[in-house]
Order: structure tokens, then C-alpha cells, then sequence
């Protein structure tokens, strides 16, 4: 099941609201602004909602200015209310901003803490299983589907689309194992329990960090965006005097497969883009693209020719919007691009010709 | 993903005055007529926001803009400047009763588009309604007596951030409400 139009729809609503507000308070810095056009430019619909978003305010003004309520007797009744803001449960969709602030002020900061009480509707839940009797949890997401989920020690796991995980709470550890796709993991340092990610191929130990997790098959990538983890090579913790473990700091990124890779230094905004729906890449080859794109939408991208997967190519792209990378897969010379409902053939003019000469 | 690689657009924001990105405000006018008007030709509306966003991808260097909500503005509000003179090009060729009024750039909305407002206004009071309580007095505080968010927050006890959260939260809201009416 993917998200349908309408709930993609009105998680760009979401997003485009935000950085109507954003705009409204104020001119944007340069990297805000940078930000800010990327996400214009990532797709024709983020541009049809921000127009529409700009039209609508007025007529929210006059509406707001038509209520006759003294400001007293409304802030009674906004301070007698719990919570202001509606089920998260879409989540994520409405963060955009979110990594553009935490680069500001310290993640854990007062302000920060306040942004977490958006995903606090499911914390009642999960306090009460996770926490009281201890029993571990599956959170798991169908592809096209992402969600923020506030753990019971308050941190905040992000489920990227096809993934699951299961989350075991004991005295000394929380456990959480990736049993299959992608998360990131914001995680609470008041708790003093260290926090362990496990995949069939890596273990990951943090204490108050942001970092993601993607399991492939065969392999496990790694990716610190705030504070430092120790990673290790295999299934469970291993028994001192082992293989050490390698420290991974912010921007670094580590692939664990059979052996452990060489430690890299990437963009980590790029890699964390999945959280706003967005796919970015830089020289990444062609055939990896589409491969990202195939773990979101309904449709399938295929690329059959070797020289045409391998070209290099850069951008941040909407995750879901097939058709537009599809467009400009087109715009590359010598490509013909085929589709049907499902499918999107990617094929070069040349592979074409010998069939035309055979006809 | 590389952009195209067209002629530079020659506007720059860079240096944007204040008063610049205040009058580009005043075309938000025409472009709520144009889209309210054109939602019965959906269309219409979405050429325009493709043309806008093919303009939008044609900045060869997007880190030299400064201000994309002013840019964004001028793009569409130059936009709609053509159209309104396509359209009128077009409504000496059609019979006058399916000619479409132009959209009013300038003047304010006609009388047809003014009762719309009524409407859309009364059905917006509705929704304002839906919210919760502390969105929708975050909203009639900021549009009604006019606070800053800090004030806002101040008197919500609650982060300025999260005023601007629940601001968001509103137009969202309002915006999804408002498109199932159509």
C-alpha cells in the first residue's frame, strides 16, 4: 500500500505551510534560502502548494479578523488545553524545516524538546507497553509509508519507507534491532542506558546522538549526523579483546558487510534528505537513482543499458515524483523513455537501432 | 539532479529591499482571484504552475537567490501578467458570454469573485473552528491583534517555534478543508 495522492498532498500542504511561516517571520538566511529553493525546485507540486498556501492566507486573515472573542477569555481556554496539535501519525512530513533549525540551536535544547512534543499523541501507548512490562515492540512501515516514532526513553526513531524494527528495553541497554530498510534514530541522552542498533551485519552503540541506519542486503551503512557511535562488525556485541569497534563521528558514514569498509566523509543533510521525501545524491551512477527511487513509488524505474546505468548524475529529487525524474531522463541525449502505468523504461536511441535495422 | 541548462534568468533577489518583497505582496491578490477563478478549470491553473515551476528550474544558479518567495512571486506574478493578455488576445475571438473575465492584476476583484470571498471567508470561520484551540487562538492573536509570535508565545506559555508550528498547522489544515470544498 502506498500513501495515496491525497495524503501525499496534503503532507506537502504541511510543508509548504512551513515555509510560508518561515518566510513570514522574517527574511531567510543564505543556507535557509538555498534550502528553501531546492524544495521549490524539487517538484512542480511543492510549487502549486506554496501558491496556494499564499493565497489562502489572506482570506484566513479576514476570517480571524471577523472572530469577536476577547483575547482573554481565548487564552484561558488555550491554556486549559493539553496539546495544540493534531495526530502526528503521518509524520515526518511536516519536519522540513526541522534539520535547517536543529543546525542552530543544540538538538536537545529547550526549543528542540518542544518540536518533540509534536510526536508525543503515541508516547501514552508505547509508555506503557515498552516501559511497564518491558515487552519488546515492532514498528514497521509498507513501502511509500514513513513514520516518526517516540520511543519510551523519549527518543525518536524515523522509519524510512519498507522498514521495521523491534525495540526490547532491559535494565542495562535499549536494544532496538533493524530488521529490514532504513531509520534514523534521535536518541534521548537522559536516559543512561546506552542505546544499540542491531542488523544481521553491524552493531551500532550511541549515547545521545542522531544517526542513521540503512540495512541492504549484505550489507549495513552507518551515518552520524550528530555526536559520535561505535560501530562493530556482526551480529551481536563482540567479546572483548574482538575486532575493534571504529568511532564514527558527524558526517562520517561506514559500510559493514562481510568485512568493515573504509570510513568516509559525506554530506550527512543528504543522507537524513529521506526524512523531508526527498532522494539526494551526488555522481551517483544512474542505475543506483533509480534503485532509490523503486523503494518509494508505485512505479518501477528500469534501466537496461549498462553505459546509460553507470552515468553519473546530482540533485535532490521528491521522492515520489517519478514522473519528473522521469522527464528528465528524457532531456538526456540519446534516451528514449517508455511508460506505462507501472513501469518507466529507460532506453538509449542505440539499443534501439539494431532492432529498427532488423524490421 | 543537473539543472537545465538555460538562458540566466536575469532577476537577482540578492539584494532585495524590504519594500520590493512588500509590493510583490499586493500580486498575492491576483493570485488568489486566479486561482479561485480557475479551480473550475483545473487547467488552467495547473499550466500556470508548471510554467512557473519550468521558470523556477531554469535558475542555472540557485544559491544566487536570495529570496525565493520574492522570486517565486515575481515569476508567477509575470506569469499571470501574460496570461491576462493571452486572454484577452483570446476573448476577441470567442463569443463574449464564454469569455472569461481576466483576472484583475491590478484593480481589485469584481463583484463575482468579492461574493466567492464571502463564502470562502464564512466557510474559513467554520474551520478555524475545527482546530484546536491553542492553533486557532495562535491565529485570531496574530491576524486579528496583530502580536508577534513572541508575544504570542509569551501568552500561550509555550516557544515561539511552536507558534509558528501551530500557525502552520492552521493554514494546512484550513488549505485541506478548503480543497475538499471543491
Amino acid at each position: 500500500m502506498s500513501p495515496s495522492d491525497e495524503q501525499i498532498r496534503e503532507a506537502i500542504a504541511e510543508q509548504a505551510s512551513e515555509w510560508f511561516m518561515e518566510n513570514r517571520s522574517g527574511l531567510l538566511d543564505h543556507k535557509e534560502s538555498a534550502r528553501f529553493m531546492a524544495w521549490l525546485q524539487a517538484s512542480p507540486m511543492h510549487v502549486e502548494e506554496y501558491l496556494r498556501i499564499a493565497a489562502l492566507a489572506p482570506d484566513l486573515e479576514t476570517a480571524a479578523k471577523t472572530n469577536k472573542t476577547p483575547r482573554e477569555t481565548l487564552l484561558a481556554r488555550a491554556r486549559g488545553e493539553p496539546d495544540g496539535i493534531f495526530s502526528f501519525d503521518r509524520a515526518g512530513l511536516g519536519q522540513l524545516p526541522a534539520l535547517a533549525r536543529r543546525r542552530r540551536s543544540p538538538l536537545w535544547s529547550p526549543a528542540a524538546a518542544a518540536a518533540l512534543a509534536l510526536v508525543a499523541v503515541s508516547t501514552v501507548w508505547s509508555m506503557r507497553d515498552g516501559e511497564r512490562f518491558g515487552l519488546p515492540r515492532t514498528y514497521s512501515t509498507v513501502r511509500g509509508e514513513q513514520r516518526i516514532q517516540r520511543l519510551p526513553d523519549g527518543s525518536v526513531l524515523h522509519l524510512n519507507t519498507d522498514s521495521a524494527v523491534t525495540v526490547r528495553y532491559s535494565r542495562g541497554e535499549r536494544l532496538v534491532s533493524l530488521d529490514r530498510g532504513q531509520a534514523l534514530f534521535e536518541v534521548a541522552h537522559q536516559d543512561k542506558r546506552r542505546l544499540r542498533v542491531q542488523t544481521d551485519r553491524a552493531g551500532v552503540v550511541a549515547i545521545g546522538t542522531q544517526f542513521d541506519v540503512y540495512r541492504k542486503s549484505g550489507t549495513t551503512t552507518v551515518t552520524v549526523v550528530e555526536g559520535s557511535v561505535e560501530v562493530y562488525r556482526g551480529g551481536a556485541p563482540p567479546p572483548a579483546g574482538a575486532e575493534p569497534s571504529v568511532r564514527l563521528n558527524p558526517g562520517d558514514q561506514l559500510d559493514v558487510g562481510d568485512r568493515t569498509g573504509a570510513l568516509r566523509h559525506v554530506d550527512a543533510r543528504a543522507v537524513a534528505a529521506w526524512l523531508q521525501r526527498q532522494i539526494a545524491f551526488q555522481d551517483v551512477p544512474l542505475g543506483e537513482v533509480s534503485a532509490e527511487f523503486n523503494r518509494y513509488g508505485p512505479v518501477t524505474v528500469e534501466i537496461d543499458d549498462e553505459s546509460l546505468r553507470a552515468l553519473p548524475i546530482s540533485g535532490i529529487v521528491d521522492a515520489y515524483d517519478t514522473d519528473s525524474f522521469a522527464a528528465y531522463l528524457a532531456t538526456l541525449s540519446g534516451v528514449i523513455v517508455q511508460k506505462t502505468p507501472t513501469r518507466i523504461r529507460v532506453l538509449t536511441r542505440a539499443s534501439l537501432e539494431p532492432h529498427d535495422a532488423a524490421q | 539532479m543537473e539543472r537545465h541548462q538555460a538562458a540566466q534568468v536575469p532577476l537577482r533577489m540578492a539584494k532585495a529591499s524590504k519594500t520590493f518583497v512588500e509590493g510583490l505582496f499586493a500580486y498575492r491578490g491576483a493570485l488568489q482571484a486566479f486561482f479561485y477563478r480557475r479551480l473550475r478549470t483545473k487547467v488552467d491553473a495547473a499550466d500556470l504552475v508548471q510554467e512557473v515551476y519550468l521558470r523556477m528550474l531554469r535558475v542555472s544558479d540557485p544559491e544566487a537567490i536570495r529570496n525565493p518567495e520574492a522570486y517565486l512571486f515575481t515569476v508567477a506574478a509575470n506569469l499571470l501578467k501574460e496570461n491576462a493578455v493571452a486572454d484577452r488576445r483570446q476573448a476577441q475571438e470567442i463569443a463574449v458570454e464564454a469569455a472569461e473575465p481576466t483576472p484583475a492584476l491590478t484593480s481589485v476583484p469584481g463583484f463575482e469573485a468579492a461574493v466567492d470571498a464571502g463564502q470562502r471567508v464564512a466557510r474559513l470561520c467554520e474551520v478555524l473552528e475545527e482546530l484546536p484551540l491553542r492553533c486557532s487562538t495562535a491565529v485570531i492573536l496574530q491576524y486579528r491583534d496583530g502580536l508577534s509570535h513572541q508575544n504570542i508565545a509569551a501568552q500561550l506559555e509555550v516557544s515561539p517555534r511552536m507558534v509558528k508550528r501551530y500557525l502552520a498547522q492552521a493554514l494546512s489544515h484550513c488549505r485541506r478543508r478548503m480543497a475538499r470544498l471543491r
